[in-house]
């Protein structure tokens, strides 16, 4: 059998956790700008680092981990999509990726004044978003096999 | 995101918002209806949500409606997820073209194996296949709020739908409970803790380093896969005892090779049954009655080149070094195991009763489970057509005897409330 239905609605549901969370960090990047970043702002940025530092041990290659088993977990509709966003990457190349992202979004949290950070983070999240809500329309929509913009270059 | 788009997103959530609310009937105490209060409140949290995005609409920078704009689509499709359980499900809320001993067998097996109430909606289809899909975890997973895992809510139970009664085959039902319970109990948590994960990686280093193309990530999504598959098995096992070696012998069916997949080889799960079956002390029963069969089942190999891929290397040795810690798992979570000196006491005369066309309610020792109702009508099936491999073929798809099944678990759980109440 393909994908069955727990499967898909699982993965919906994870996507749009993720889309919403990654999305919320998009908005926190723009308070920062603007010098009004609140305590919700920064509670997302650390719930993004979490995020991140989670996908960090997800793609070490030899380690397994109760998240890393189930395939429906969060880590795991993530990478799946961060997989897309860079595609060809290897194991390496993703996690140096991630911590990349994770080292940004340190810096932003200790100090805002790195501008380049957060505009780095913010583009991140920002196709991780569109991302994510592509990669649910490969789940709903059966006639879509590919989202090509997706491989959009980053500033990683 | 440009303002016509955003205009017209607004308005696809909005008027699906309206449409699914008109569908979605008043509450009620029917046996599935906890479906309708589920699909309301999933239906209001994005009617809630798409108020804010208006709400932060007037004066967003061109970053912020991209994003605006991204929630709403998320939205839609949301609302098309709801469309989706809407349509297949609202109908399914009290259905009454379903034995009632059927509905007794799937009550029976929430309160045995799930750690949480739950609502049963009996869903036919197409597929000969079995399934089972808890929609509180769904809508868990959609509000982002972990504590609606544990309320009372409605339990899909998918069944064939020129078969949906088929009383030998139950077991397979109880494998498909297995998966809300792995999920619910967090079972591959329980595992990971208790098995040496050292040597699982070093399989994993060894396996990878021969396959410079694998996906490591994918490999361990299939361990889990695979891990999830035996620990249900394990715990229909524990519940049903040797019927669910006959019924998944028969339901995979054990000679297929099966491919690499998300479920490990009929061979392999028919193995791992068969020794969780000794561990419980059934060797002696499986011996006596159904020789045959179990002696061929404990040859079976399975058709796998001898030579076996890094990544089936990966998924085997790893489970087998788990076996152990999955069997032991699974039967710490089964409260009402089959027991085999328990069953031998009423064996004699449930079988005398089905032999007379008798459905049982009571017998000397009590009322019978529906469990050692299902592996009596095993035992007097196999006989009946010859215990052979073939038998297992005759005895599913003898549906008289598999409604008389059926009839007799409706009996058996009349008597139980009776004496309940």
């Amino acid at each position: 059998m393909g994908m069955d239905r727990r499967q898909l609605l699982d993965g919906i549901g994870s996507m749009s956790v993720f889309g919403e969370l990654a999305d919320d960090v998009v908005l926190a990047c723009s308070d920062i700008q603007t010098g009004n970043l609140s305590p919700e702002g920064r509670a997302t940025l650390r719930k993004a680092l979490a995020m991140v530092e989670a996908l960090c041990l997800f793609e070490e290659p030899a380690v397994l981990s109760p998240a890393s088993l189930d395939s429906m977990s969060g880590p795991s509709a993530v990478s799946e999509t961060v997989e897309r966003l860079r595609p060809g990457a290897t194991s390496a190349e993703m996690q140096a990726h991630l911590k990349a992202v994770a080292n940004d979004l340190n810096n932003i949290l200790g100090d805002h004044r790195d501008v380049d950070a957060v505009l780095r983070v913010q583009e991140f999240f920002g196709h991780l978003a569109e991302g994510m809500l592509a990669s649910s329309e490969l789940l709903l929509r059966p006639h879509v096999r590919e989202v090509p913009w997706m491989t959009t270059a980053f500033s990683y | 995101m440009d303002d016509h788009g955003l205009q017209l997103l607004d308005e696809l959530v909005k008027s699906k918002v309206n449409e699914l609310r008109a569908i979605i009937p008043a509450d009620s105490q029917s046996r599935g209806s906890t479906l309708f209060p589920l699909l309301r409140r999933l239906i209001d949290a994005t009617e809630v949500e798409r108020l804010d995005v208006l709400k932060d609409l007037s004066n967003a920078s061109d970053i912020t409606r991209s994003v605006l704009g991204r929630k709403l689509l998320r939205y839609n499709q949301k609302l098309d997820v709801l469309h989706m359980l809407a349509a297949d499900y609202v109908a399914d809320v009290d259905r009454r073209d379903i034995p009632v001993g059927l509905l007794c067998l799937i009550d029976t097996l929430i309160d045995d194996l799930l750690p949480n109430p739950a609502d049963p909606l009996v869903h036919l289809v197409p597929d000969r296949m079995y399934s089972t899909l808890t929609l509180t975890q769904l809508a868990a997973s959609l509000l982002n709020d972990s504590s609606l895992v544990a309320s009372a809510g409605p339990i899909v139970f998918n069944l064939p739908a020129l078969d949906p009664a088929n009383a030998l085959l139950s077991p397979i039902l109880a494998h498909e409970v297995g998966h809300t319970v792995v999920q619910e109990r967090k079972l591959l948590n329980q595992l990971t803790q208790t098995v040496d994960l050292g040597q699982i990686d070093a399989i994993f280093k060894r396996c990878l380093a021969k396959d410079p193309k694998a996906d490591p990530s994918r490999w361990k999504g299939q361990l889990g896969s695979w891990i999830s598959e035996l620990l249900c098995d394990a715990l229909a096992t524990a519940l049903t005892g040797p019927s669910f070696l006959y019924a998944s012998a028969t339901f995979l069916p054990a000679p297929s090779g099966g491919g690499l997949g998300s479920h490990p080889f009929p061979a392999e799960r028919v193995r791992f049954t068969l020794s969780q079956l000794d561990s419980f002390g059934w060797q002696g029963y499986l011996d006596t009655h159904s020789a045959m069969v179990t002696d061929w089942l404990r040859t079976l190999e399975s058709n796998r080149p001898s030579i076996p891929s890094p990544e089936e290397e990966f998924l085997t040795e790893s489970v087998a070094l788990m076996e152990s810690a999955i069997a032991s798992i699974a039967a710490q979570h089964v409260v009402s195991r089959l027991d085999v000196s328990d069953y031998s006491k009423c064996s004699a005369e449930l079988c005398e009763l089905f032999e007379a066309g008798i459905p049982p309610s009571r017998l000397q020792h009590g009322v019978p489970t529906p469990w050692q109702l299902i592996l009596c009508g095993w035992e007097v099936a196999l006989q009946r057509h010859g215990n052979s491999s073939r038998s297992l073929g005759q005895a599913v798809s003898d549906r008289a005897f598999n409604a008389f099944l059926i009839k007799g678990i409706e009996l058996v759980r009349i008597t139980q409330l009776w004496d309940a109440a």
